[in-house]
């Protein structure tokens, strides 16, 4: 297939550009749109790529602030980065799961968030951290939560010549602690039968500001408002945390598809939720 | 044995050039015009063809020709039965097959070009089930079986093939036997995996002959079927074959060749056409699902005294692809064991489904995956352990094999007890939910007929001239070997060649585990031939008669001690004696001794999810002699990974014949932080028909793998599946269920 490439300098121009033609699509890494491409999903007449454009990889930590995350940065590159790991791990991990370390070093965290895939990997990593994107579009920027980005699948709040122009998750407070676990059928090359992300802060004896994400088992990758309330200030006790896996699996809605039943992926809510919340007590220490 | 060259494992010289992209492929060789070819396939299992429209397509802007069924004349083509049409023919048989074909100046436009064909279908009732299709009763897919060329005789409705086997007198046995058990297995279909997929490139500017480039690995065997198909001479048809990117089975039959043919001569003009990797997983020849019922008899001491096995295997749409509609497997229901009174009915029979080929021992591993874990149930069944039940039964020196057949040479007690005693089978597992499982198998080396050059060059180097494919296995390096011994050269002077029908000598092609065997001995042959007509060639030159010389490194000397080294014979030889060209022939039809293999699985099942990790995998293969050890690794580390998928993973289902798989997103293949840790033990010693008593390896470790893992799942948590894939949904629904009945 044959297509143009546009290669802004600047994203106020990528902006520009998008905003005048309905036939540009926008591409970070490829790695999805591609895909799409080539199996006759989408026929662009144009592609416009961020890739000239100088400093969009960039993964910046800015104590007191947070992770300012570049929509041109990999996932290979956040996975990396130290102050990812130690403040931010759930997203470290998040991306360590994506694909396999060619998909890793090209596809970005902007285009996984983007694509809207109900089983992106970085998406409930996000959620958890309580990441917030910064659109830039033709009526100027705006501030979204993460949360109210994600519409459904494939579906997202961007309108037409709308971009990510930045992914920022807020310093968490002290004695925050977050993971991200992932069930496949395989190790690597895999789309989540169901993922888990967990951020909380561990607060004397219990836990605080609990943030669960489900991936894979919804429309979108979704916050579990009800299981976050059940473990919301408590101590998490073995009764507490069945607790919370029962109310994440009745709060999922997975479907039946080749990969997994509703049923299994609703079982293993279940199971991957609790798994989360020991590896938060064992991160804690 | 004694040789500097034989038992070593030195470098692959292909590597370098896969490693660097030097090495060329089908899709690499360009011609400077050529058009693409696209088909246009059925999204319906089972339709009648009312009518193909194919007007707009011919009209679009650099479309070169269009072709349906109805332009081509009515043949169809098959390795065995030719039941199989180049285009539908009026009716479609399952979801993928060629329906019309496009050739266009780039694949964008015969894309396009393909949306633009309207096909009118009527649908038809579809038969998924072989077992039901086999009824009485049941719809025929394939009316005129009778008429196919091959076609066997057979009256049971759909069946393309059947086979009865048997000895003694199995009803009395069951009557006798103090315990008796019958259980049903279900296996998958599976997609070989090759990274390469089928391509073509066919050139006949005057259609009364071919020039084809293929990465079929039988080129020979693709000359003759294309030669009967499309009414040319063998001789009118070149096959050029350039590297293969592999083919465990897969790459055997015909595929796109003769439609790319008939695209040539529509258009004028070569055309090339490449699968993608949605056709491969929806229309190549993957492996056959089967349904295997096994019943033994048994004393209470364990000793197996009858077996009635019934295997069905589902043949899809057409039986062609395949050397034998019924695949071999079907032989292997007894296992390696010794049973006195036995009975086998195998069945192979047309579905709406994709139509089923050759894969890395066909049948063998749905078969034994079968058979080994009805062994396991056995072994418990009289409190036996395992192992010390496959120790009483297994067939040992003497024995007549469960086929009837005298195999020499039968180690199978010592493969078995090499894999376990490098296990630590007795000792405690690693966790509460680890299992150790085992499998016994059996495999004959392969059988069929080659032939080889071995040409001297003046200057003492030497090449091997064969027909023989490498896709992949290192066979060209083994059989540079095997000259390099028989010559007394050292490795990095014999080259090989091959590449062409047209100039290499036939080779039955690399399949069915025989290039060791089979093309090794004619290299040997053409090697010792060469030598040969050296030592005439030196006796002349020395004066003294032919016997009196000896041919040792390169170094022809007489009894009297004067000696010329084979550039110096070939120099002095005139312009006609510079060349010496050994020939040698070889066929192998009778399988005189087989091939076994042991394989200890080690696993840890997670209770909560299901989820089946293989941690490690022993392995003992009775190899005969390792020409090259480290490529007989490499086959047997490959075929326990792609064992695992089969055992864990990988499926290609169609319900109602409507493939749900369609990518690779989709279809598990295992990756490499999925492998487990292999330890391979070779068991040499036990003399094979290949060259120094080599055996084979190509296929033998594949099918102990599935069974060892289900029964080292059965050993961790209890559970027994008795249908692959062992998913763990599968796997944690079992556990469910043992919990709700309270066990
Ligand atoms: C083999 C393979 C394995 C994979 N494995 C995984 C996996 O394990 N987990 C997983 O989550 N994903 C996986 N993916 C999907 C994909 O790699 C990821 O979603 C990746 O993060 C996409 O990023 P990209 O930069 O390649 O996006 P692109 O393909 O460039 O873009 C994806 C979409 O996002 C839009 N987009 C990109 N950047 C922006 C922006 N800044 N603003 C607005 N829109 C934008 C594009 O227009 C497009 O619609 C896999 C893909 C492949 C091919």
């Amino acid at each position: 297939m044959k297509f143009y490439v546009i290669e802004p300098a600047s994203l106020t121009e990528a902006v520009d550009i998008l905003s005048q033609a309905k036939d540009i699509i926008l591409m970070a890494g490829g790695t999805d749109l591609l895909v799409k491409v080539k199996q006759g999903r989408l026929k662009p007449g144009r592609v416009l790529s961020l890739r000239q454009i100088q400093g969009l990889e960039r993964v910046e930590y800015v104590p007191g602030r947070g992770l300012f995350i570049g929509p041109m940065a990999t996932h290979a590159q956040v996975a990396a980065h130290p102050e990812v790991i130690c403040r931010f791990s759930a997203l470290a991990e998040a991306c360590s799961a994506v694909g396999s370390p060619q998909i890793r070093n090209v596809g970005t965290v902007a285009g996984n968030l983007a694509n809207a895939s109900p089983a992106a990997d970085t998406a409930g990593a996000l959620l958890a951290l309580e990441a917030q994107l910064m659109l830039m579009g033709p009526q100027g920027s705006r501030r979204v939560a993460l949360a109210d980005f994600l519409l459904g699948p494939g579906k997202t709040c961007l309108g037409q010549g709308e971009l990510i122009a930045q992914i920022f998750a807020p310093e968490p407070q002290l004695s925050t602690f977050s993971t991200y676990l992932k069930l496949g059928r395989r190790k690597a090359m895999e789309i989540a039968v169901c993922s888990v992300a967990l951020a909380s802060t561990s607060a004397g004896n219990g836990w605080s500001n609990v943030q669960l994400a489900l991936g894979a088992v919804g429309p979108t990758t979704l916050l579990s408002k009800q299981a976050g309330n059940v473990l919301e200030g408590q101590v998490w006790s073995e009764q507490v945390s069945i607790l919370a896996g029962k109310s994440a699996a009745s709060e999922c809605q997975p479907v039946d598809d080749q990969r997994a039943s509703a049923s299994y992926r609703r079982a293993m809510v279940e199971v991957m939720v609790k798994r989360a919340i020991s590896r938060l007590e064992f991160l804690k220490g | 044995m004694e040789s500097h060259v034989i038992g070593i494992s030195p470098a692959r010289k292909d590597a370098w050039g896969k490693v660097s992209g030097e090495a060329l492929y089908v899709n690499d060789v360009k011609l400077p015009v050529c058009l693409e070819g696209k088909v246009l396939r059925s999204p319906y299992p089972h339709a009648r063809i009312a009518g193909i429209d194919v007007g707009k397509a011919m009209k679009l802007p650099g479309v070169a020709a269009v072709i349906t069924g109805q332009d081509l004349p009515a043949k169809r083509f098959g390795n065995s039965i030719a039941d199989q049409p180049v285009l539908a023919r009026r009716r479609v048989r399952f979801v993928g097959e060629r329906v019309a074909a496009v050739a266009a100046v780039d694949a964008d436009t015969a894309a396009e070009a393909l949306e633009l064909i309207k096909v009118e279908y009527e649908e038809l009732p579809v038969l998924t089930d072989p077992v039901l299709a086999m009824e009485s009763g049941a719809p025929l897919l394939h009316p005129k079986f009778s008429t196919y060329r091959n076609a066997p005789a057979l009256d049971i409705p759909n069946v393309a093939g059947s086979a009865s086997y048997g000895t003694g007198d199995v009803e009395a046995a069951f009557a006798q036997a103090e315990l008796v058990f019958e259980h049903t297995f279900r296996t998958q279909v599976v997609h070989q995996g090759y990274l390469e997929p089928h391509a073509c490139m066919v050139q006949s500017a005057s259609g009364d002959s071919a020039t084809i480039w293929s990465n079929n690995k039988s080129p020979f065997e693709l000359r003759a079927e294309l030669a009967r198909l499309l009414g040319l001479p063998a001789s009118g048809i070149e096959v050029i074959y350039p590297f293969i990117g592999g083919d465990f089975g897969g790459k055997g039959a015909v595929m796109d060749e003769p439609v790319c043919y008939y695209l040539a001569l529509a258009s004028g003009s070569p055309v090339r056409m490449t699968m993608s990797v949605r056709e491969e997983l929806l229309a190549a020849n993957p492996r056959h699902a089967a349904i295997i019922t096994l019943k033994s008899g048994l004393r209470k001491d364990g000793t197996l005294l009858a077996r009635q096995a019934r295997v069905v295997f589902d043949s899809g749409a057409y039986a062609g692809a395949n050397s034998h509609p019924l695949v071999a497997g079907v032989r292997r229901v007894l296992g390696a064991y010794r049973i006195p009174h036995t009975r086998i009915d195998g069945f192979s029979v047309y579905t709406n489904s994709v139509p089923a080929g050759h894969c890395r021992a066909p049948g063998d591993p749905q078969v034994f995956f079968a058979v080994e874990s009805h062994t396991d149930i056995l072994a418990q069944a009289v409190c036996l352990d395992p192992v010390e039940f496959r120790r009483r039964n297994v067939l040992l020196e003497g024995h007549i094999s469960p086929l009837g057949l005298e195999w020499s040479g039968i180690n199978a007690l010592q493969v078995l007890e090499t894999a376990v005693m490098n296990s630590g089978w007795n000792q405690p597992k690693a966790s509460r939910f680890a299992g150790r499982g085992m499998a016994l198998t059996e495999r004959n080396t392969g059988l069929g007929g080659s032939s080889a050059l071995v040409t001297l060059q003046s200057d003492g180097s030497a090449t091997v001239v064969s027909g023989a494919t490498d896709p992949g296995t290192g066979s060209h390096t083994v059989l540079r070997q095997i000259a390099a011994h028989e010559l007394g050269l050292p490795l990095e002077k014999v080259s090989f060649s091959g590449g062409n029908t047209g100039m290499a000598p036939f080779d039955n092609g690399s399949g069915s585990s025989r290039v060791t065997h089979v093309t090794g001995q004619a290299v040997r042959l053409a090697a010792q031939d060469a030598v040969s007509q050296g030592k005439d060639l030196a006796a002349a030159q020395l004066q003294v008669s032919t016997t009196e010389i000896i041919y040792q490194d390169g170094i022809f000397s007489s009894s009297a001690g004067k000696s010329l080294c084979l550039q110096e014979v070939l120099a002095r030889s005139g312009r006609a004696g510079k060349v010496i060209t050994g020939r040698g022939s070889y066929v192998a039809d009778k399988a005189g001794s087989t091939c076994f293999s042991a394989q200890i699985a080690e696993v840890e099942v997670d209770p909560e999810t299901g989820q089946v990790t293989v941690q490690r995998v022993i392995t003992a293969n009775d190899i005969g002699l390792a020409v090259n050890p480290e490529t007989v690794k490499g086959q047997v580390e490959g075929t326990v990974v792609q064992g695992m998928g089969f055992a864990l993973n990988e499926e290609l289902p169609r319900p109602e014949g409507l493939p749900q798989v369609t990518s690779l997103a989709d279809y598990k293949l295992a990756t490499c932080l999925d492998a487990p840790t292999v330890q391979t033990f070779l068991v040499e010693g036990s003399s094979g028909p290949g060259p120094y008593g080599a055996k084979s390896i190509g296929e033998q470790g594949i099918a102990a793998v599935a069974p060892a893992i289900a029964n080292a799942v059965y050993d961790a948590v209890g559970v027994r599946l008795f249908e692959l894939p062992l998913t763990a949904e599968k796997i944690r629904h079992a556990l469910q269920q043992r919990e709700g009945a309270g066990g």
